[in-house]
C-alpha cells in the first residue's frame, strides 16, 4: 500500500463498491458469524489431534504429542490397502450406484400419467427414512442361508451359497442396498432440475421429428449436465467416509479382504473411543483427504469438459 | 416473662434448625442408561426413601443405552460430569487424560464406606478388586470404579444346550466328552438332513470362544470383545490362544463340523434373532450360549409350538488336553459407577452409597418398601406385591417391566443387586438351570472368567495397537480354515504370520501387569 | 409439469407414435419394477410389524401378518416417552427449518449478486466449509464451549447452514431475470427491500425443496440431541427408535433379555416415518419449477 498507493480513481471505485453493497454485506452479517463461529471455530479445534486432550487442562495447555496419531495410521502396511479398498468401493458406486437416481429422474419425467409419476416418487422415497441399522439388520435377515432372497436365486438357479460372507458379493451387496435406500432421495434433484428445463425445446425438438430417445439424449440429459457434474465431484469428495455405519454392521472376518475400508478400520483401530484427540485426528486425515480428492477430481473434470466447482 | 418466652423459642428454633442444617436437602444427578424394556422413572419409591432417609434427592439423567458410551465420553471431554455415573466400566475412563482430577478415589475416602469396603476386600473379592486400580504416574493406586456386586444372582453361564427329544429319539446317551458329542451329531444330522448344530449369535470369534477353553486352549472367551488372550489357569499365566498346539484342535474340530455340514451355514454373520428363530423352529438343536435363554426364550417356544421339544444343558464335556472345564461370566458385573469429584459433598454422598450394600439397602434398592411394594414370604423371600405383577402382566419382560416400576437392578442404578424377581416371573426351570450350573460351579467344572489385569495407559496403548494387527489378520483368516478354503495344512505357517506379529511382546505386557 | 400433456397433444408422425408406445410401455415397466424393488422389503417390514411374536420368531412371516395383533403399535403408542419424544421432534424440524431457511436465503442471496463486495472470498469461505468436513469431535467442543449445551439453541444453530442447499438457492437466485433487480432498482427499492418483497415471493419453488431437504434433514437427525441435552425430556423420536432398534441388535450382555422382538422394531421405525410421508405429498405440488446446482464458483 505504502509503495505502490492506490489511484484515487481506483480507490473511488472500491469505496463505492463498498457502499453500493452496504445492504447485502448487511445482510451477508449472520451468516458469516455463523460461518465463522461455527465452522471455522470448529477448525480451530482440530489443534487437538496433536495433542493429547485434557479437558481439565484446556485445548491450549494440554500436552503436546505430535503426529503420533498419524504416523500409527499411515505407517501401517495395511493402511494402504484400505485406501484400495475405499478406492474401489467408490468406483462401484460411481460406476452402479450413482447412474440410477438420474435414471429413475428421465423415467419419471418422461412418464404421461400424473398419478403414476407421484406414485412412483413417493414410493420411492420411503426407504431413505429407513435407519441404516434397520436396513442391515434386513439384509442380512434376507441374504441368511434360508433368506427370502437366497430362497429366490436358490429357485432361479438351483443353487445358493453365503452370500454375506462371500467376499465378491459384499461389494454387489453394498451397492444394491445403497440404491435401495437412496435412488429416490437423490432423484429429486435431477426431478427438479428437468423441471426447469424449457418446454419450448421438447417443443421444438418434437416438430423437427425426434423421437423421444433423441428428447432425452438431446435436451433432457444436456439440461441437467451441470447438476449431474457437481453431484459426481461432490461424491468423490465424500469417498472417504463411505462405509462408516453400513459396512460396520456388514462385513465379517471373512469379507475384509474387500469390505475392510479406511472408515472401519480407524473404527476398529479407536478402542479407546473417549479419545477425542484420536477422534480429531481421523477427522483431520479424512478432511484433507477429502479436499485433496475433489481438487484432483476437479482439475480433472476442467480439463475434460468445461464444468468446474470453481 | 415475654422475653423468656422468646428467648426460649428462639432457642428451640435454633435447635431444630441445627441437625436439618447438616442435613440440608441435597439435590444430585445421576445419569443413567437406560434400556428399551426397562424405562428409568423418576421419583421411583426408593429414590424417595432415600430422600427421607439421608435427605438427598437423585435426579435421574436416563440416556439411551445405544449411545450410552458416547454421552459419556462428552462428559469427560468437557469436565462437565453429572455427579454420578451410573454403567461405567474401566473402558469409560481408560486414555481419558487427568482422569485423576475428575473422578473422586474411593480409597481416600474409605471412612465413608466401610460396608463396600468390607465386601471387595474379603478374600472372595480382593483379587478382583486390585484388577480395577489404576496406576497413576507417580506408582500409587487409585479406585474409580464403585463396581456392582451381586447379593442374590442367577448364575449364568454360556454352557452348551442340545435339544434331548433328538437324543432319545435315536438312543444316545448323553455326551460326556466332545467326540462322543460329534458322534451324536453325525447320527441326528443323517437322520434330520436339515438340521445344524453350531451357531453364533456374534461372528465367528464368538464361536470359537465358546469351544476353546473347553476343549483344553482358550482365547476369545465368550464375550467383551474378541480377545485372543486369556488366562491359563494350569500355568498361572496369560497367554495367545491361537498360537497354541490345543487351539488347532479346535479349528480342525470346526472345520471337520464344517464338512460334515453340522455347523449353521450363517454362523459368520447371523445376528441374536437370527440365531434365536432358528433354534425356536428347530434348525439349530445344539450351541452353547446362556442358560438363561434356554429358560426363558427357547423351551417356552418350544412349549407354545407343542411339538414335545425339549431343550437341556450338556453337562460340562471331557476334553484331551487339560482337566475338564467351562467358563462363565467374571463374577459381579465389570461396571459400576463413579463419581465426580464436582459432586456436592462427597462424603454425605457416599454414606449413602454405602448405605446401599447394607441389608436394609439391598431390601428398598431391589424391592423398595415393605408392605408397599413387596412382602416377605413364608420361606423368608422378599415377593414383589400382586399389584405390581398384575401392571407388569403383558410386558415384553415383565422382569424389566417391574424393575422399572421400582427403579432398581442393573439397568437402573442399584450396586448391589438382588435378582430374586425373578422366582416369580420366570418358571422353576430357569431357577433349576441356575442351580445347575452354581452345581458345576462349585464342583470346579466351570471357572469364572479372571479379569483383564489393569494396565497403564502407554501399555494399553500399545495393546490397543498389537491387538488390532492380530485381530486383523486371524478374523480374515480363520473362517476359511473353517470352511475349508484353505487347508489346516497351512495352519503352522498362519501362526507363525500371528507370531511374527507382536503375539510374544503381547504376552510380555500382560504377564508383567498381571504379576503387578 | 403440465407441459407432457401438452407435448401429448402434438400431431404425429404414425411411426413415432409407435416408438413413444413402445418407449412408455418401457417405461412403466422399468419404474413398476423399481417400485417392487423398494418395496418388496418394505411391505415385509410392514407384515412383520403386525404380527404375533412366536410367528415372527419362526420365521413365517413373508408379505402378510400372521397372529394380526396391533400389540406393538399399541405398546410403542401407550409409552409415554415417545408422544413426548414426537413433540419434541416436530418442534426441532419446525424451528430448525424455519431458521436454516431464514439464514441461508440471506446467505445465498448476497452470494448470488454480482455487485456484492468481496463475493468471491466469502462464496470461497462458505464453499470451503462443506468441502473440508471438521467432523463429530470439533463440531461438539464448539457448541460446547459455547455454553449452548442443554439449549434449544444447540440443536438449531449448528445446522442453521447447509451450503449445498445454499448453492442450490444461490444457483436460482441467478437465473432471475436481471431486468426484475432492475426495475426493483429504479423503484428505489434497496436490496433488503428487493430481496424481501420481489425475489423471495417468486422463489417459491426452492424454498419449497429447500424446506423439504432441510425437514427431512432435521427429522432424520439425533446426533445433536444426544451430545448436547442431557435431559430426557428434550430427546427427539430417532433417540428413542434408534434405541429400540439397537437393543435388539444387542449381542454382548450376561444381563440377557427376552426378545425385544422384530416386530417392535419395524413398528417404531413406520411410527417414525408416517408423518413425513403424510405431509410428503403437500410439498411436492411445488416442485413445478426447478432447483439447479450451479458451479461452486462465486
Amino acid at each position: 500500500m505504502v509503495k505502490a498507493p492506490v489511484s484515487p480513481a481506483r480507490r473511488r471505485k472500491w469505496v463505492k463498491h463498498l457502499i453500493d453493497s452496504k445492504w447485502l454485506l448487511l445482510m451477508f452479517f449472520l451468516p458469516l458469524v455463523y460461518f465463522i463461529v461455527f465452522k471455522y471455530g470448529a477448525m480451530t479445534w482440530l489443534i487437538i489431534a496433536f495433542k493429547k486432550f485434557s479437558a481439565v487442562k484446556g485445548i491450549w495447555r494440554s500436552r503436546w504429542i505430535g503426529t503420533k496419531y498419524f504416523e500409527q495410521f499411515l505407517g501401517d502396511a495395511y493402511f494402504w490397502k484400505l485406501v484400495r479398498n475405499t478406492v474401489v468401493m467408490n468406483l462401484y458406486l460411481i460406476v452402479f450406484s450413482f447412474p440410477v437416481p438420474i435414471f429413475l429422474a428421465l423415467l419419471i419425467n418422461e412418464h404421461r400419467v400424473k398419478y403414476f409419476r407421484k406414485t412412483v416418487q413417493t414410493i420411492s422415497y420411503i426407504p431413505y427414512f429407513v435407519s441404516t441399522v434397520a436396513v442391515c439388520g434386513l439384509i442380512t435377515t434376507m441374504l441368511s442361508s434360508d433368506g427370502m432372497i437366497t430362497n429366490v436365486i436358490r429357485a432361479l438357479t438351483g443353487s445358493s451359497k453365503a452370500y454375506l460372507t462371500d467376499p465378491k458379493a459384499f461389494r454387489v451387496i453394498y451397492i444394491v442396498s445403497e440404491i435401495w435406500s437412496t435412488a429416490g432421495w437423490g432423484s429429486i434433484i435431477y426431478l427438479a432440475s428437468l423441471a426447469g428445463i424449457d418446454p419450448g425445446l421438447y417443443e421444438a425438438a418434437q416438430i423437427d421429428g425426434a423421437s423421444r430417445w433423441k428428447q432425452i439424449l438431446h435436451i433432457s440429459l444436456p439440461g441437467i449436465a451441470s447438476v449431474i457434474s457437481i453431484q459426481l465431484l461432490l461424491t468423490i469428495g465424500r469417498m472417504l467416509d463411505i462405509g462408516y455405519e453400513k459396512i460396520l454392521l456388514l462385513y465379517s472376518g471373512s469379507t475384509y479382504e474387500t469390505a475392510d475400508v479406511v472408515s472401519t478400520y480407524l473404527y476398529r483401530r479407536s478402542i479407546l473411543t473417549a479419545d477425542y484427540s484420536y477422534g480429531c485426528a481421523i477427522s483431520l486425515f479424512q478432511g484433507v483427504m477429502s479436499l485433496l480428492l475433489v481438487s484432483a477430481a476437479n482439475k480433472a473434470a476442467k480439463q475434460i469438459g468445461e464444468t468446474s466447482l470453481w | 416473662m415475654k422475653r423468656l418466652l422468646a428467648m426460649v423459642l428462639v432457642l428451640m428454633m435454633a435447635a431444630a434448625l441445627l441437625p436439618a442444617s447438616a442435613e440440608a436437602p441435597l439435590e444430585i444427578t445421576m445419569a443413567v442408561s437406560e434400556n428399551t424394556l426397562q424405562p428409568i422413572l423418576q421419583d421411583t419409591v426408593n429414590i424417595k426413601f432415600i430422600q427421607e432417609k439421608f435427605g438427598i434427592h437423585i435426579n435421574l439423567q436416563a440416556i439411551p443405552s445405544s449411545d450410552y458410551q458416547t454421552k459419556i465420553a462428552s462428559f469427560f471431554n468437557t469436565n462437565d460430569l453429572p455427579d454420578i455415573i451410573v454403567g461405567a466400566s474401566l473402558g469409560t475412563f481408560q486414555g481419558i487424560e487427568d482422569v485423576d482430577e475428575m473422578l473422586v478415589d474411593l480409597y481416600d475416602y474409605r471412612e465413608c464406606l466401610p460396608t463396600y469396603f468390607g465386601l471387595i476386600e474379603a478374600d472372595d473379592r480382593i483379587n478382583a478388586t486390585k484388577t480395577y486400580e489404576t496406576m497413576e504416574e507417580d506408582g500409587s493406586k487409585s479406585l474409580y470404579l464403585m463396581r456392582d456386586l451381586e447379593y442374590n444372582r442367577i448364575d449364568i453361564a454360556p454352557i452348551g444346550q442340545i435339544r434331548t427329544d433328538l437324543l432319545e429319539e435315536q438312543g444316545i446317551p448323553m455326551p460326556t466328552n466332545w467326540d462322543e458329542l460329534y458322534d451324536a451329531m453325525l447320527k441326528i444330522k443323517e437322520k434330520h438332513p436339515d438340521v445344524y448344530f453350531f451357531g453364533s449369535r456374534a461372528g465367528t470369534t464368538r464361536l470359537i470362544g465358546a469351544l476353546a477353553y473347553p476343549m483344553g486352549s482358550g482365547g476369545f472367551g465368550t464375550f467383551d470383545g474378541d480377545r485372543g488372550m486369556y488366562y491359563e489357569k494350569d500355568l498361572d499365566k496369560w497367554i495367545y490362544g491361537p498360537s497354541q498346539a490345543a487351539f488347532k484342535d479346535v479349528i480342525q474340530y470346526l472345520a471337520n463340523a464344517w464338512k460334515d455340514g453340522l455347523i449353521d451355514p450363517d454362523y459368520q454373520t447371523s445376528t441374536r434373532d437370527e440365531l434365536w428363530e432358528k433354534i425356536s423352529t428347530g434348525k439349530v438343536v445344539y450351541f452353547k450360549d446362556n442358560n438363561s435363554f434356554l429358560a426363558r426364550v427357547f423351551q417356552p417356544a418350544f412349549d407354545q409350538a407343542g411339538q414335545g421339544w425339549k431343550m437341556e444343558i450338556v453337562p460340562p464335556l471331557a476334553n484331551k488336553h487339560t482337566s475338564t472345564r467351562e467358563l462363565r461370566y467374571e463374577r459381579d458385573w465389570s461396571d459400576g459407577l463413579v463419581i465426580s469429584k464436582k459432586c456436592p459433598e462427597i462424603e454425605r454422598v457416599l454414606k449413602m452409597l454405602d448405605w446401599c450394600f447394607t441389608e436394609e439397602g439391598v431390601k428398598v434398592m431391589n424391592f423398595g418398601i415393605e408392605g408397599e411394594t413387596y412382602y416377605i414370604d413364608e420361606e423368608g423371600h422378599p415377593m414383589v406385591v400382586d399389584s405390581i405383577l398384575e401392571q407388569t402382566k403383558d410386558a415384553v419382560d415383565q422382569f424389566n417391566a417391574i424393575q422399572s416400576i421400582l427403579g432398581v437392578g442393573c439397568w437402573c442404578w442399584t450396586p448391589y443387586i438382588d435378582e430374586g424377581t425373578y422366582l416369580q416371573t420366570s418358571g422353576k426351570l430357569f431357577i433349576d438351570l441356575g442351580e445347575e450350573i452354581r452345581g458345576y460351579t462349585e464342583a470346579g467344572l466351570i471357572d469364572f472368567k479372571p479379569l483383564v489385569p489393569s494396565f497403564t495407559t502407554e501399555e494399553n496403548e500399545k495393546i490397543a495397537e498389537i491387538e488390532l494387527r492380530l485381530d486383523t489378520i486371524f478374523d480374515s483368516q480363520i473362517d476359511a480354515f473353517i470352511t475349508g478354503t484353505r487347508s489346516m495344512d497351512e495352519w503352522d505357517s498362519f501362526v507363525a504370520e500371528l507370531n511374527n506379529n507382536g503375539v510374544a511382546e503381547l504376552e510380555e505386557l500382560f504377564n508383567t501387569a498381571y504379576k503387578r | 409439469m403440465e407441459k407432457t400433456k401438452e407435448r401429448h397433444d402434438h400431431p404425429m408422425k404414425v411411426r413415432q407414435a409407435r416408438g413413444d408406445r413402445a418407449f412408455g410401455l418401457l417405461n412403466t415397466a422399468l419404474l413398476t419394477l423399481f417400485c417392487l424393488f423398494v418395496l418388496f422389503p418394505l411391505v415385509h417390514m410392514l407384515a412383520v410389524s403386525f404380527s404375533g411374536g412366536y410367528h415372527v420368531l419362526r420365521g413365517e412371516v413373508t408379505f402378510w401378518p400372521k397372529g394380526m395383533t396391533l400389540y406393538t403399535y399399541r405398546s410403542l403408542l401407550s409409552d409415554n416417552s415417545i408422544p413426548h419424544a414426537y413433540w419434541n421432534t416436530i418442534r426441532y424440524t419446525f424451528l430448525g427449518t424455519a431458521l436454516a431457511i431464514f439464514m441461508t436465503s440471506i446467505c445465498a442471496y448476497p452470494l448470488s449478486r454480482p455487485k456484492f463486495f468481496g463475493r468471491k472470498f466469502f462464496s470461497f469461505l462458505a464453499i470451503f466449509t462443506m468441502l473440508f468436513n471438521v467432523g463429530m469431535v470439533a463440531n461438539f467442543m464448539v457448541v460446547y464451549s459455547l455454553g449452548l449445551k442443554n439449549t434449544i439453541y444447540a440443536i438449531l444453530f449448528p445446522t442453521a447452514i447447509n451450503v449445498y442447499n445454499m448453492v442450490i438457492m444461490r444457483t436460482f437466485f441467478q437465473g432471475i431475470p436481471e431486468e426484475i433487480y432492475e426495475s426493483a432498482n429504479l423503484d428505489g427499492a434497496n436490496d433488503l427491500r428487493t430481496f424481501f418483497q420481489i425475489i423471495l415471493p417468486i422463489s417459491k419453488p426452492v424454498i419449497a425443496s429447500i424446506v423439504l431437504f432441510y425437514a427431512v434433514g432435521k427429522w432424520n437427525e439425533f446426533m445433536p440431541a444426544l451430545l448436547y441435552m442431557d435431559n430426557k425430556k428434550d430427546y427427539p423420536m430417532q433417540m428413542i427408535l434408534r434405541n429400540i432398534v439397537l437393543s435388539s441388535q444387542a449381542t454382548d450382555t450376561s444381563t440377557d433379555s427376552a426378545l425385544v422382538g422384530q416386530s417392535l422394531k419395524y413398528a417404531a421405525i413406520f411410527i417414525t416415518i408416517a408423518p413425513i410421508l403424510a405431509v410428503y405429498p403437500f410439498l411436492q405440488k411445488f416442485f413445478t419449477k426447478g432447483i439447479m446446482i450451479g458451479s461452486l464458483k462465486g
